[in-house]
């Protein structure tokens, strides 16, 4: 449980555009233990998609510049892989499951084949074995195996996620990242997704990266959490120490804005202000202009990270330590 | 799919319907009069009257559409007034050389420039881009009458490699197809390197490449086959007004192909051929048509035929 499979350390990633620079990522510290689900929460332009396609080394080559940090993958860093080892650690050991399932698929190529050239890639199948291996993974996550010889269009969209689970599953890889997995789905298809992920996870073992915006996915499907805020992790733990007990306000902020089912109806609760602008980020803590407790110190220094006990981690000036 | 066939070419009658009115009205209206031009100058006014009556011209115009359309329906597209010949057996003469001409034309088009706008999509902003970019633009800005002129000057005239008219011998093929084929290898450089790099850019080939496929076959199978799509609707398009004549560098380099034709039926005011020639011409059109629907839809199974 406790060996680290995956380790993010100190990444800064900018995004070079013709008119700015975006700062993406800085300095993501992160690490992911065998088997261990972690959830990795934050609003859209936080920097989680940045995060994942760092992990496979897969950010654009035209825009984006990795200024600093690394990431290991059993020890040995993904930015120094040659390509022979970057394509047998993607989709074989790492896979990633794409938050648009409509246009995640490649609309000329037949669910099937989009399956089976992972098993023939990966596991050197044959082009029969193959095929027959993606209709059995297909009837795992639901979809008759006939279908294997449609085209993605021919499938609704909760059904082309399951065909994008089914071939980030076919290898049974060590660690699945799941970028918003079940935003483009509505409702009922989300239950059926998650449903269907826990209960791949902990039958294959699988380390997951869950990124979501959506609290409820995290306590439903992880043990640990992060908070990202503007390219930094500001809080990290359990799921039941953090949600129980939010330290950062940012956090709290989020666990607030949730609408609650029971007790009398109140006005929703909203963060002030905007999220942090990455191409004009603010001094000191990136949160410090939406924050209620800011101090004098918040807006000249980046609060590090400390320990609130061994569950529990937060980057805030305002956390008590040792509690 | 069969039935989807008929339809287009019931459909295709309909078009052939109304190209024949246009046809027949515009070679009408353009003036001049074919019986002047078959007599000798200086022909008695009867002479002229015996020949209009000869080839039917006294009649009203109406009559004169209406005994044609007829002749059409019976398979028999009439006799050419220049040449004394059936249409259909001129016709039948001249359209191979169009086919040899066009087909290579689409192989100088196609086998340059697929890759090399694939190659260049894919490499955007690199010397190859660059290049590829550089000679899509030449080709584009060369009007067909200057390339056909710079090319015989060059390759007939200066080295003396090739022969510049006529279709007797293989050799006679290449300065033709590649002044045709130049331009649109350009273009299709441009529309493959487009392609390209929407596609590239598209979540699913970043979903390709998280599976551990490699570059190379992520460029040429996974994004190729999207790409293709635009080459494909392309060189259709092409090979159709390739076949219904390349008028100019067909009468630059003397090559005996319907565009030839064409021009010198109208030359001649030879009705009965010009007619004809527009009628097969626009039947030629629209089944090459049919078929890049057709195969279009086996690429992209996107596009139903129903």
């Amino acid at each position: 449980m406790d060996e680290k499979i995956l380790e993010i350390e100190d990444l800064v990633v900018e995004y070079k555009t013709e008119r700015a620079t975006v700062h993406a990522l800085n300095g993501v510290d992160l690490s992911l233990s065998k088997g261990e689900s972690l959830g990795l929460v934050g609003e859209s332009g936080a920097g989680k998609t940045t995060t994942a396609l760092s992990i496979l080394n897969l950010l654009p080559e035209a825009s984006a510049v990795i200024k600093s940090g690394d990431i290991r993958y059993h020890g040995k860093s993904v930015f120094r892989m040659n390509d022979k080892e970057l394509q047998s650690m993607r989709g074989g050991k790492i896979s990633m499951i794409f938050q648009n399932p409509l246009t995640a698929l490649n609309p000329v190529f037949t669910v099937g084949e989009q399956i089976a050239v992972v098993l023939r890639v990966h596991q050197g199948m044959s082009r029969k074995a193959a095929s027959e291996r993606a209709k059995e993974l297909l009837e795992m996550v639901g979809i008759a195996g006939y279908r294997i010889k449609d085209y993605p269009h021919q499938f609704s969209g909760g059904m082309r996620q399951r065909v994008g689970i089914a071939a980030g599953l076919a290898c049974n890889p060590e660690v699945l990242i799941a970028d918003e997995p079940t935003t483009a789905l509505d409702v009922t298809i989300q239950a059926q997704i998650l449903e269907l992920m826990k209960e791949l996870q902990t039958k294959y073992d699988t380390s997951l990266l869950m990124i979501t915006h959506n609290l409820g996915i995290i306590s439903e499907l992880c043990q640990k959490v992060a908070v990202m805020y503007a390219g930094r992790i500001i809080e990290y733990g359990t799921v039941r120490e953090v949600f129980k007990h939010p330290m950062h306000p940012y956090t709290a902020g989020l666990l607030n804005a949730l609408p609650k089912l029971e007790g009398p109806r109140e006005r929703l609760v909203a963060i002030p202000g905007r999220v942090a602008d990455p191409q004009d980020l603010p001094d000191g803590c990136r949160f410090h202009p939406r924050c209620e407790g800011c101090q004098a110190r918040c807006k000249e220094e980046i609060p590090p990270m400390v320990r609130v006990n061994d569950d529990h981690y937060v980057a805030c000036f305002g956390a008590k330590e040792g509690i | 799919m069969l039935k989807y066939i008929g339809k287009r070419l019931l459909q295709t009658l309909l078009v052939l319907f109304i190209v024949s009115i246009f046809a027949f009205a515009l070679i009408h209206m353009a003036g001049g009069n074919p019986a002047l031009l078959l007599l000798p100058d200086g022909a008695s006014d009867e002479a002229i009257k015996a020949m209009e009556h000869e080839l039917g011209l006294d009649q009203p115009l109406y009559i004169q559409y209406i005994q044609y359309m007829i002749g059409v329906f019976q398979g028999d597209l009439g006799m050419s007034t220049a040449y004394k010949i059936p249409v259909a057996d001129i016709i039948a003469e001249r359209l191979p050389y169009s086919i040899k001409l066009t087909m290579g034309t689409v192989l100088v088009g196609c086998s340059l420039c697929i890759p090399l706008g694939i190659i260049a999509g894919s490499n955007r902003g690199k010397p190859v881009d660059f290049f590829a970019m550089f000679f899509a633009l030449l080709g584009n800005s060369m009007s067909a009458v200057w390339l056909a002129v710079l090319n015989v000057f060059v390759f007939s005239v200066w080295l003396g490699w090739l022969p510049s008219m006529g279709a007797e011998s293989f050799s006679n093929i290449i300065l033709p197809a590649l002044t045709l084929g130049y331009p649109m290898a350009a273009e299709i450089t441009r529309v493959g390197r487009s392609g390209m790099i929407d596609t590239l850019s598209e979540d699913y080939i970043t979903a390709t490449y998280a599976k551990g496929i490699s570059r190379r076959v992520v460029n040429w199978k996974y994004a190729f086959k999207n790409a293709l799509i635009p080459i494909i609707t392309l060189v259709g398009m092409s090979i159709g007004s390739y076949l219904a004549g390349a008028v100019v560098v067909e009468t630059v380099f003397a090559w005996p192909g319907i565009g030839q034709l064409t021009n010198q039926a109208v030359g001649n005011r030879d009705y009965q051929l010009v007619q004809s020639l527009l009628l097969v011409s626009a039947a030629l059109f629209t089944l090459i048509n049919l078929v890049v629907d057709i195969i279009n839809s086996l690429v992209d199974p996107r596009v139903s035929l129903e």
